[in-house]
């Protein structure tokens, strides 16, 4: 249960952020001034938020979302 | 892309300073490490049971909030490029980038230019040779780009084009 609401969080999130990261790369290419380039380094920042984006899946993939008791927060403290 | 008008040439293109998009990434950074000290007291903290489960979700926490920190990197990206002052050989087009989709774009034409001035902000702006470039139009209207690279260069450039304008009439 704890993973399915955790998965709908996390498409919503990445959803969210790729949507506004592909129409800044939209509004870079339509309204760029004459004699500019930033292919090159929107490219660098587009690669680099994939590789975060499959890093943060990697990462949430190996969280155990079931096995978190929310309950009993007391027990995961080391007192 | 933006379109220039029949026999209007662009004779300069002015972005803000390269030192501006440099501090703001470099602050940003710098916020991106803040939480990795957090992973080593982990184990301090939290009962042997549930460590592999606080360090996976930590690090996964971590990962989103990178993810958030590239998003402010690409509205200062957006905002940098789009941030412009075009001088052409019949008109001054200022486009300023407000936020992510909010942009402002002015134009005045150069032979309505009465005077420009160039404040030099400071000792950054000594050292870097950047300063803010505000010009005012016969209509009382002023067009002002902050963090300017080379002000006066850009300056003798738009009155430059301004004279040559008014020669050619």
């Amino acid at each position: 249960m704890i993973f399915i609401i955790a998965l709908i969080v996390y498409i919503i999130v990445i959803g969210v952020i790729g949507t506004i990261i592909t129409l800044s790369i939209i509004q870079l290419r339509t309204n760029r001034a004459p004699g500019d380039n930033h292919r090159f380094s929107t490219f660098v920042l587009s690669v680099l938020f994939i590789v975060l984006f499959l890093f943060s899946l990697i990462t949430f993939l190996q969280v155990p979302w079931n096995d978190i008791p929310l309950l009993d927060v007391t027990d995961i403290l080391n007192t | 892309m933006m379109r220039l008008g029949h026999e209007e040439k662009a004779l300069l293109l002015i972005h803000k300073h390269w030192l501006i998009p440099t501090i703001r990434i470099g602050i940003t950074l710098f916020v991106a490490l803040i939480p990795l000290p957090i992973l080593p007291f982990l184990k301090t903290f939290i009962a042997p049971a549930y460590q592999d489960l606080a360090f996976n979700l930590t690090l996964f926490l971590i990962s989103l909030y990178w993810l958030i920190l590239l998003l402010g990197i690409f509205i200062l990206w957006v905002e940098y490029w789009l941030d412009i002052w075009l001088v052409t050989n019949k008109r001054v087009l200022s486009v300023d980038q407000m936020s992510l989709f909010k942009r402002k774009i002015s134009e005045f034409h150069v032979d309505n230019l009465q005077d420009i001035t160039v404040t030099i902000p400071g000792f950054l702006g000594r050292v870097f040779n950047f300063g803010t470039i505000d010009a005012h139009t016969a209509g009382q209207h002023h067009f002002m780009m902050r963090d300017v690279p080379n002000p006066n260069a850009a300056r003798r450039i738009v009155l430059d084009s301004a004279e040559y304008f008014i020669n050619r009439q």
